[in-house]
């Protein structure tokens, strides 16, 4: 991405109606959802403590969860493969596919392969790869990439929708989403007689008993792994947990958080390919575990970044994300959990930018299910490798020296008061000097501070008891 | 525990913040005023400049941490530090501890005045456990006309967003109207502002939205930096809406304000 895309790329969203309608429409929806899935349960906040402390306990001993769960799998005739980067994610997907002589990929949705692009990977290789999640589907469709982690298209409404199903598919223009659904859904289940490949990410592979855990509410997923000889699938290193027990917290919490649901239509437990007398499953299974800088972030101080679920509650809750969308972030995860996972995965980006595009609301740190601070990490990112350019930042600094004197404050309260108030009229600035320039270049004027200021009237006051 | 000349009142020092200082000094006098009156000791060191959060926010910890330590010495002998501001508060209270590791005295001591430190409508209700009716206040549904509330989110922590709204608005004469979404927030993060200002505007836009569909006329704001952003787009817009901290408006019915000045 180009220097400086970022605010352009966010300016130019801000700009676009009907993508805002369509993103207060869809995430305060969400949410409001949300809210109410969470009350259901009875005590959320030690739910959340607890979900937080098993991820902690992962992520801290993680090489040893990762040799059980290598050994769990391969017991139950899984095959385990480790990726270090991206490149070698895609170089073992694209050599199982070569192995088994596989043609068409069906594939669940998983942000997980949008961060390696294993599609494009693929089709490099000639297989042909479809999404089958309806919102996947849309987004392959129509050549863009998800802006949302759980609702890759909530940035389109029906209409937009319609446009491509008409574009691609042939489809008549309609208003009716279940006509729109049915043509997908045709499409899709030629695919699925077809594929000879099922590729996936996953939510959660359990430690103990080697199962991919995979939730989603479309029942596709269904087909990708269970009618392909052949099923890859690609997780974090991040994605472990302990025990059976344990994956219970986490269930309880993912789909309430993602779309307010108790659980989700699907919720599979994948253990090991198919068995002598099992009617369907893959041959063969294969599990990818990527780190892709993953290990790297254990290391810093906002390693609790890695107790993500991807439930993108948080982007629902965000405003800035309902200002502007995911797209605009130019990332593959969007949203404040995109803030900081974005910078950390790829700390060559230049993406210091994202961690400052945030007023630290904490609506995110509000509804995190594992309780990530994500507003603490934007500040401890802000601190470190996103800082403010240059020159802000000295300015700041000479600041922060002049406020420790109470003589220089009132000196500067004065001259800006001044200042200001020589550029008023009625009360009120319609163009402020530098450098607060860009608060009247928005739609907002700037007060004028009154002539006398609090510690003038106090004194005043005090003055005048004696 | 009521009237000024009640002088067993706990001792409170007063954090005006810079912004209440320099661009809403009517809420400051309100706010003492309104103590006073409820029989706190008000002091209000003149060495107080700014509190650090800008500089903690902007990712200077250092720099924050220096501003936060000048405030044991300025209030040695409070029994609470109070502020009109969640922001401030906020930082003293919630964030400190995470720039104060080192264990020295003097980071000792500002720990423990974290401990005592509020925001206005928290010190209210959590310590001094005044409501308008203790007071013999009877709710009144005249006065300000509509009136709605809009969540600060820096009180994120201190006070959630229900019981702060139904906190002030407990307080205020008028019809309350609901404010959808008044628990976002309105776009100002202070450097944010003006480092992301389409993305400011457009969280501004939809609270004015939202503030619009409300009807309300009066606005009760208790944060300087949304007044700011909030103030600053009604009056582009050409909307007369009243921005008030709970603050002014208690002290009015309480008749200890300040004149309304400039």
């Amino acid at each position: 991405m180009a220097r400086d895309s970022f605010r352009e790329r966010a300016a130019a969203a801000t700009h676009d109606k009907r993508l805002r309608a369509a993103l207060y429409s869809a995430t305060t929806g969400i949410d409001a959802r949300r809210r109410k899935a969470w009350a259901e349960l009875e005590d959320v906040e030690a739910l959340r403590e607890q979900a937080a402390s098993i991820k902690d306990r992962v992520l801290g001993d993680l090489d040893r969860y990762l040799d059980q769960v290598t050994e769990s799998l391969e017991r139950v005739g899984a095959r385990v493969h480790r990726a270090r980067t991206r490149e070698e994610a895609t170089e073992i997907v694209v050599r199982i596919a070569r192995e088994e002589g596989c043609r068409l990929a069906a594939k669940g949705k998983s942000m997980t392969t949008e961060e390696i692009d294993l599609n494009s990977a693929l089709e490099a290789a000639g297989v042909e790869v479809v999404e089958t999640d309806l919102g996947e589907y849309v987004i392959q469709l129509a050549g863009e990439k998800p802006s949302h982690i759980t609702a890759p298209i909530v940035h389109k409404d029906l209409a937009a929708v319609s446009e491509i199903f008409e574009k691609r598919l042939g489809v008549p223009r309609t208003d009716d989403p279940r006509v729109l659904v049915e043509a997908a859904r045709e499409a899709l289940r030629d695919v699925y007689r077809r594929c000879d490949l099922g590729i996936t990410g996953a939510n959660f592979v359990v430690a103990e008993s080697g199962s991919v855990v995979i939730v989603m509410n479309e029942g596709n997923g269904r087909f990708c792994t269970s009618l392909p000889p052949t099923h890859v699938v690609l997780a974090g290193i991040e994605k472990l947990v302990p025990t059976l027990e344990d994956l219970a917290v986490f269930l309880r919490l993912l789909a309430r958080s993602a779309t307010g649901q108790r659980i989700t239509t699907d919720t599979l437990l994948l253990t090991g390919p198919r068995r002598v007398g099992d009617a369907d499953g893959p041959r063969s299974l294969h599990v990818v575990f990527l780190d892709a800088g993953r290990s790297r972030i254990l290391a810093t101080d906002q390693s609790s970044i890695l107790r993500c679920i991807r439930c993108g509650a948080c982007l629902n809750v965000c405003p800035v994300y309902r200002s502007i969308g995911g797209h605009a972030y130019g990332t593959v995860y969007p949203g404040p959990v995109g803030k900081v996972l974005a910078p950390l995965l790829d700390p060559d980006g230049d993406l210091g930018a994202l961690p400052r595009a945030s007023t630290l609301c904490r609506a995110c740190a509000d509804v995190c299910p594992v309780k990530i601070d994500l507003p603490e990490l934007l500040v401890s990112l802000r601190a470190s490798t996103a800082r403010l350019p240059w020159l802000r930042c000295q300015g700041l600094r000479a600041a922060a020296l002049a406020l420790r004197s109470p003589a220089l404050y009132v000196w500067l309260q004065r001259a800006i008061r001044g200042r200001l108030r020589r550029r008023a009229r009625n009360g009120w600035i319609d163009s402020a000097p530098w450098p607060l320039a860009p608060w009247t270049r928005a739609e907002r004027d700037l007060r004028a501070p009154p002539s006398r200021s609090f510690r003038d009237l106090w004194r005043e006051r005090e003055g005048g008891k004696r | 525990m009521t009237g000024a000349a009640a002088t067993g009142g706990p001792r409170v020092g007063f954090l005006v913040t810079c912004l209440v200082d320099t661009f809403y000094p009517r809420v400051g006098m309100a706010a003492a005023a309104v103590l006073e009156h409820l029989g706190c000791r008000v002091v209000f060191p003149e060495g107080q400049t700014c509190c650090g959060q800008p500089f903690y926010t902007a990712g200077l910890p250092d720099e924050a941490r220096a501003l936060l330590l000048r405030l044991p010495d300025l209030f040695p002998e409070v029994d609470h530090v109070v502020s009109p501001s969640g922001s401030c508060a906020s930082l003293i209270r919630l964030h400190a501890r995470h720039l104060c590791t080192r264990g020295t005295e003097v980071e000792k001591r500002l720990l423990s005045l974290a401990e005592r430190t509020w925001e206005f409508t928290a010190f209210l209700r959590d310590v001094l456990g005044v409501t308008p009716k203790s007071l013999g206040l009877s709710p009144e549904e005249k006065g300000e006309g509509e009136i709605t509330y809009h969540y600060p989110c820096h009180l994120r922590g201190l006070l959630d967003a229900e019981s702060a709204r139904s906190t002030c608005l407990d307080w205020v004469q008028g019809a309350r109207v609901a404010l959808d979404r008044f628990d976002q927030c309105c776009g100002f993060g202070g450097v944010f502002s003006v480092e992301s200002p389409e993305i400011s505007q457009a969280m501004l836009e939809d609270k004015l939205g939202c503030l619009q569909r409300s009807g309300a006329r009066t606005l009760v704001c208790n944060e300087g930096g949304c007044a700011l952003q909030i103030g600053g787009g009604l009056n582009r817009a050409g909307r007369p809406v009243r921005i008030a901290h709970v603050a002014e408006l208690i002290a009015e019915r309480l008749g200890v304000a300040p004149e309304r000045g400039e």
